[in-house]
């Protein structure tokens, strides 16, 4: 008698518990300042709802790679840039993550986007021959986005057909995520039967709630406030004095590395194989690659919901690639052709190709530092300003 | 010490003693069970680290 | 779906129990509902896998032709050794069969349980055989055979233990004790395999493939804990399932890792299996021995009792160098560990003695864990093989 009571009696309390833990991930999720957007952890990225929740009228979607996490207690990273601020960029990505993963976030989130902006910041790393590889792409793949994605009524049937094949073809590296997504696909498709309906129910609803609890514990950690001092500043960062600064901050961190690197990352991601990269490069090439059309494809759900693009085209850093001996002439053809694609789209372009040897703009080898972060928020907000005072107008 | 062990003993004389006990162990387990499901990673792509960028 | 894994599998789970704990509270058998859950279970499992389900199917009707003709045949002709021995012989044959075709990379009679079903006809043809079996019905033998808490990999049951639960009507009282072990059981189950065996998992993953000592080592513990509790986890959860239907599923592990000599440890360690063995061929090999006089005293015939009995172990779990080396490697230990125990004066005067305990803990540990090391393959693999 007592041992079935007790777990009846047990089950009680846990179903409350749960429900507690639930309303307080509920109540903390959705905060009042810019601190969310600019925090760059995966566990934001793939969670849909807690994205959406914290969209507001000043926020342009920024989508990237690695560059977020680098230079985060620096000034210049846009999250201390732009602190108490109004204007915040909802930056969504890491290492790993490129064109396909953003054209399917973009997909999901894009209707709740009351700014129709969004940023792209294009690495030029991303277009060796392979593209995207499937183990990186699957270790990035958010399932909450994917169904987001299905149940957009905007996207065009090509564009959707597009991302589900792409996606097919990349998850074969990871079978159980794989066959998930068929399910879902088969369930919103209306053609699933009743087993495989209340298997996506249950299974959903796991999901969804294990996003939301696992982002608002992550945010109590990393210090996330709900009821911070209100972001609402419109004053414009100081870009010139920042730049300035920038500039002197990088002759400080530099004690000769002829790569005009910091040295920290110099000591320990350059240095020990200086020998091993010397004209590693030299059939190096991105101008062929499967990652052109994902590229494309983030543009046609840019059309299809009616989103504002801005392509920030990132170089690689000059002096680095050259003692690789990664051809000037591939990186000038690399550059050229995202030219085309920006224009073919009638995409708005933050072209950066001429900064290769801008002492500083790097940390390391491929990532921006101290003054290509003050260049390229300078251009974000510039583009967010003009789109709000052509709104007005 | 004392203090505490007379507790111990008080509860283990309680009637209830073994439904309360078994009430935790109920409640504990599941609330592991939740908790990791909930808070682990449970992706199952491979892991993979580019050898170069 | 899968027994035991994935979320299909326990909401399902959760959906058959539930009615049964009504029946059970309301005093009522459970053995009918017991029955339709299990054909329930088969069908939902065996959907996607017709092949698998055919060979099921098909070694259904061979065992039951098997057994049902054997104990007809002891019933009227009484102890007949070739009938015997033929029965056996059959019954076994399926499980041979697929052993070798994997052996040669072929599928025949391959389908999940085999294995574990193999043990249960035995079972009952060896007891028929000493007379403590007549008869059982159609139903009670596949009620027992295809019991589905325990269908894919035990733990192993015996025929007459097992129905004469199913043939029990609990009383409120009883059944709801019975039901709340079950779910104990099911939800600590579910926190050996999901939460710490994959936390060993991981830890193997981390150190797998680098051949220095260390490494080896890490890998080897992380290995033995894996097994442990994913195997022990499955275990518990295949034993409350049963529970909550009213059947007493006999325990697999009783904490292995606190075990003093190898002896103990398989008194610890997959305890339905090595009883099973211990009962219907060591000790029966002993009689023979004996009685025969096929050794010059009772230790030699343990000693090879125990490397016959671990070498057919190694063998059922599959016929690769690792398994058969893993058998020996134990019957070995066994052997010597008897030896010790019954020659040794330093054994005697010491066996009680606190540090020889603990000494004597350590080094089976150790050997332990080299066993599932040599289990996994690795030891060949680290030997270059």
């Amino acid at each position: 008698m007592k041992k079935l009571t007790a777990f009846l009696t047990a089950l009680v309390l846990f179903l409350v518990s749960a429900a507690g833990m639930h309303f307080y991930a509920e109540s903390r999720i959705t905060v009042n300042n810019n601190a969310f957007s600019f925090w760059a952890i995966e566990k934001k990225f793939v969670a849909r709802e807690a994205l959406t929740k914290n969209i507001n009228a000043d926020t342009v979607a920024v989508f990237g790679s690695s560059e977020f996490q680098h230079g985060r207690k620096t000034p210049y990273h846009p999250g201390n840039m732009f602190a108490g601020n109004k204007f915040n960029m909802m930056l969504i990505g890491a290492g790993y993550y490129q064109s396909l993963s953003h054209a399917l976030t973009l997909a999901s989130i894009g209707n709740d986007l009351p700014t129709k902006e969004a940023v792209l910041f294009i690495s030029p790393q991303w277009f060796r021959s392979d593209g995207v590889l499937p183990e990186p792409f699957s270790s990035r793949f958010s399932e909450t986005h994917y169904i987001g994605m299905l149940q957009n009524p905007n996207l065009s049937k090509t564009t959707k057909t597009y991302i589900i094949e792409r996606v097919k073809t990349l998850l074969k590296a990871d079978p159980p995520a794989l066959e998930r997504t068929e399910l879902y696909e088969k369930v919103l498709s209306g053609n699933a039967s009743f087993s495989e309906r209340l298997n996506y129910r249950l299974y959903t609803s796991f999901l969804k709630e294990k996003e939301l609890q696992s982002v608002a514990i992550r945010m109590a950690r990393d210090g996330i406030k709900k009821n911070a001092s209100l972001s609402s500043s419109e004053r414009e960062p100081d870009f010139q004095a920042l730049m300035d600064q920038a500039g002197k901050d990088g002759e400080k961190e530099n004690s000769g590395n002829p790569f005009f690197m910091d040295d920290s990352s110099y000591r320990l991601f350059i240095r020990p194989f200086l020998k091993a990269k010397k004209n590693q490069s030299v059939n190096g090439s991105y101008s062929t690659s499967p990652e052109y059309a994902d590229l494309e494809c983030f543009l046609h759900v840019c059309q299809d919901l009616g989103i504002r693009p801005l392509l920030v085209s990132l170089p690689v850093n000059g002096y680095w690639y050259d003692y690789t001996g990664f051809p000037k002439k591939e990186r000038q053809i690399y550059y050229e052709k995202i030219r085309q694609v920006a224009k073919k789209y009638g995409a708005e372009l933050a072209d950066f190709a001429d900064q290769e040897y801008t002492k500083y703009f790097f940390e390391d080898g491929v990532h921006i530092g101290k003054k290509g972060w003050v260049m390229i928020n300078e251009s974000i907000y510039r583009f967010y300003q003009k789109n709000k005072t052509d709104k007005t107008l | 010490m004392k203090v505490f062990t007379d507790f111990i003993r008080k509860i283990k004389q309680t009637k209830h003693f073994e439904f309360i006990a078994w009430t935790v162990i109920f409640f504990v387990l599941m609330m592991i069970l939740y908790l990791y499901l909930i808070h682990a990673n449970l992706s199952t792509a491979p892991k993979f680290v580019y050898t170069q960028f | 779906m899968t027994f035991y894994e994935g979320y299909p599998f326990f909401s399902t789970l959760a959906v058959i129990l539930l009615p049964a704990i009504l029946i059970g509270m309301a005093g009522k058998p459970l053995k009918w509902y017991s029955t339709a859950a299990t054909y329930l279970f088969i069908g939902l499992v065996f959907f996607n896998k017709p092949t698998q389900a055919l060979y099921l199917a098909a070694y259904y009707v061979i065992q039951v032709a098997i057994v049902m003709g054997y104990l007809h045949l002891r019933r009227i002709k009484g102890r007949i050794v070739w009938m015997y021995r033929l029965a056996l012989a059959l019954s076994i044959l399926p499980l041979i069969v697929s052993k070798l075709a994997l052996f040669l990379d072929m599928d025949l009679f391959g389908f999940l349980g085999i294995s574990y079903l193999t043990f249960r006809c035995v079972q009952i043809i060896i007891e028929a055989y000493d007379g403590v079996i007549e008869s059982i019905s159609v139903l009670e033998f596949t009620a027992f055979l295809l019991f589905f808490p325990s269908l894919s990999s035990g733990p192993i049951d015996r025929s007459r233990r097992f129905l004469s639960d199913w043939n029990t009507v609990y009383t409120r009282e009883e059944y709801m004790e019975l039901a709340g072990t079950g779910i104990y059981k099911i939800l600590l189950g579910l926190i050996y395999k999901l939460v710490i065996a994959s936390f060993f998992y991981q830890g193997m993953g981390m150190v797998n493939g680098a051949k220095d000592w260390y490494y080896v080592i890490a890998y080897a513990y992380c290995y033995g804990f894996y097994l442990f509790f994913d195997f022990a986890g499955y275990s518990l959860m295949a034993i409350g399932t049963s529970y909550i239907l009213g059947i007493r599923t006999p325990e697999n592990f009783r904490r292995p890792f606190l075990s003093i000599d190898i002896k103990e440890f398989w008194d610890r360690w997959h305890i339905t299996l090595s009883h099973w063995f211990r009962d219907f061929l060591f000790s029966r090999f002993m009689i023979q021995s004996i009685r025969k006089k096929r050794f010059q005293n009772r230790l030699n015939a343990a000693s090879a009792g125990f490397l016959v009995n671990m070498f057919v172990m190694g063998l059922w779990h599959g016929l690769t160098p690792s398994y058969i080396l893993y058998g020996l490697y134990h019957g070995a230990l066994l052997a010597v560990t008897e030896r010790w125990q019954k020659k040794s004066a330093f054994y005697k005067t010491h066996k009680s003695k606190r540090w020889y305990r603990f000494a004597s803990w350590f080094i089976t540990l150790q050997l332990v864990m080299l066993g599932f090391y040599i289990f996994d393959g690795k030891l060949l693999w680290l030997l270059g093989f």
